[in-house]
């Protein structure tokens, strides 16, 4: 299933904008969303096309232009640095050049901070975002790629309720900064979505798949790695049994949350790279520590975990580090 | 003079003392409560902090407000001779020794409601510049950046002038000045100190960033004036793109302005 695309500038449609000779198209997306897929699609629709996935080299290529080009993964044109906008400088100047179509895919954590420093957008006569995933529509996606078929239950009394209870902590006066757990009512966002999506009780299979969307913000590579790990450790699934594989609340401490800071926007990172853009940061501890938290995988290039993008998202936008 | 007699329907009694006693305590207690939760709530979120810290000030006023109406309510019910001489009294104390302490407690009342400040601005009062992080009944604190406590007298708030550097906001604009010698390529060094901003981690995003130049007869100066994400990261801000902007400028043969200021002419001599 190709992942569905919004229009933000020029053609409403992909293929309305791939028609014009001289069109340049950028397709925005969050880390494992399916940028590739979109790519695949515009491959298919055009004639003969170069296609070249950008790198995290220190010199990414610069293919000509004169047949129609499709370049995965072009955030890796800059770097997060003093110095580290030439290659993307040179890539824009060629782009202002070129005769046949091209048609890119960015990271949006890098697309929107490359649009506030660079007026990236400006660049592009099309840009498509690819928006988050309905609940549906991520149980059609993982279902599509993951090979198994789990049964689904209620907790508790087997029946569907719209109160559930949640842990909070209280911080405590006059103490040490300790705090106390307490469960509190609330409402089941899960089955209140669920009912307003479909006006009845949702079943279980439903809000198991609200439950995934809502943990995945409807990322569909972050919902099939929370569901491989769903379905790897139970037959029967309930609600509450699906989780991110790593906590929204955790805090890494800020020299971890630099490196995700770096991480997040391009996905995949040289540790060379990752070396010069936090030069202060102990690269070896600090990477092991994350790889331990399932947020990345420590290796060279260092690459992001889709389990691990939600807490990594909310760690950097809690210190208002995400664009 | 005022005698005892038009006092004399005072309930002073021990039960009245000690139970005034224990409201001061409890409202003490419960300030410091609402001091706490409200803060460490106003810490968890940099967007909302600012609206979180504003009710602090404002609850601590109203829990002091209504101890002392509870307490003076009962122990005061005066006829008009007393509420007479009670006032005489109130007169003389403030004329002679709490005119002080009175205008600080009418000024917190004026800070809490006209909010030239809150809790969690970088503020400038008298001498001081700092974070406040308590607008107390009689003087509001400051952390200054060298980690001081300051306790500034609420009535210089109101004769003297406050500068908010953010205003409520939770971000605040920094100024970072570069030096360069005057024969530097300018245009580069103004280049590289712009990137250091933009790569900046400290730096607010979709905040508008400006890099201007001002020539002196001696050096150059790359101005930026660019957002901070956090207020406590003003000073490491300028820090970062400074020192970054610094090692750029030695990468690449930038010349800035030489740093030995010339000794005077007694200090030679001597």
């Amino acid at each position: 299933m190709a992942p569905p695309l919004d229009s933000e500038k020029g053609a409403d449609r992909l293929a309305d904008a791939l028609d014009a000779t001289d069109s340049t198209v950028a397709v925005v997306g969050p880390p494992f969303a399916g940028r590739e897929s979109i790519l695949d699609r515009a491959a298919t629709a055009l004639d003969a096309p170069t296609r070249v996935r950008i790198t995290p080299d220190d010199d990414p290529a610069l293919p000509d232009a004169d047949r129609p080009l499709i370049l995965d993964d072009c955030h890796h044109y800059y770097a997060h640095r003093i110095g580290g906008f030439e290659a993307l400088d040179r890539f824009l100047d060629r782009l202002a050049s070129a005769s046949g179509r091209v048609v890119t895919s960015w990271n949006r954590y890098s697309w929107n901070y490359l649009d506030a420093v660079r007026d990236l957008s400006d660049a592009f006569r099309h840009v498509f975002t690819m928006p988050s995933l309905s609940a549906d529509e991520i149980a059609t996606e993982v279902r599509s790629t993951v090979d198994a078929d789990p049964s689904f239950e209620h907790p508790g009394d087997g029946r569907a309720s719209l109160v559930t209870s949640v842990e909070y902590r209280v911080p405590v006066p006059f103490s040490d900064g300790s705090s106390r757990a307490v469960r509190l009512p609330t409402v089941d966002i899960d089955y209140l979505t669920g009912w307003l999506r479909r006006r009845e009780s949702p079943t279980a299979e439903a809000l198991v798949f609200e439950r995934l969307a809502r943990l995945a913000d409807g990322n569909p590579g972050v919902a099939r790695a929370v569901w491989e790990q769903c379905v790897a450790s139970a037959d029967v699934l309930t609600p509450s049994d699906v989780s991110l594989p790593v906590e929204r609340g955790l805090d890494v401490g800020d020299d971890a949350a630099r490196v995700l800071g770096v991480l997040v926007p391009k996905e995949v990172v040289t540790r060379h790279e990752l070396a010069a853009v936090v030069p202060d940061v102990a690269l070896t501890r600090t990477l092991r520590l994350l790889a331990d938290g399932d947020f990345v995988v420590d290796d060279d290039p260092v690459r992001l975990r889709p389990g691990g993008l939600p807490s990594a998202t909310d760690t950097l936008e809690r210190r208002r580090w995400l664009w | 003079m005022v005698t005892a007699e038009p006092l004399a329907g005072l309930r002073l009694d021990a039960a009245t003392i000690s139970g005034a006693a224990v409201a001061l305590v409890v409202a003490v207690l419960l300030a410091r409560a609402v001091r706490v939760v409200l803060g460490a709530l106003a810490e968890r979120s940099v967007e909302y902090g600012p609206a979180i810290r504003l009710a602090i000030p404002l609850t601590k006023f109203l829990i002091y407000g209504l101890a002392i109406f509870w307490i003076l309510g009962p122990l005061f019910r005066l006829s008009q001779t007393q509420a007479l001489a009670f006032s005489g009294v109130l007169g003389a104390a403030l004329g002679f020794g709490l005119k002080d302490l009175f205008a600080n407690v009418v000024s917190g009342l004026i800070v809490v409601f006209e909010m030239p400040y809150q809790v969690g601005d970088w503020i400038e009062l008298g001498d001081h510049y700092g974070e406040v992080v308590d607008v107390g009944v009689r003087a509001t604190r400051l952390q200054t950046p060298d980690d001081d406590l300051v306790a500034v007298p609420n009535s210089l708030a109101i004769t003297d002038s406050v500068s908010n550097a953010n205003a409520g906001s939770s971000e605040m604009l920094v100024v970072t000045e570069v030096f360069v010698a005057n024969d530097a390529d300018l245009g580069r060094a103004r280049e590289l100190v712009e990137e250091a901003v933009y790569t900046s981690r400290h730096l607010a995003p979709n905040r508008p960033v400006t890099v201007f130049v001002e020539d002196a007869p001696r050096y150059r100066t790359i101005r930026a004036k660019a957002y901070v994400n956090d207020l406590g990261d003003q000073f490491a801000f300028e820090s970062d793109v400074t020192r970054r902007a610094l090692r750029e400028f030695e990468a690449e043969g930038i010349p800035v302005p030489p740093s030995a200021v010339p000794a005077m002419p007694s200090e030679r001599e001597s």
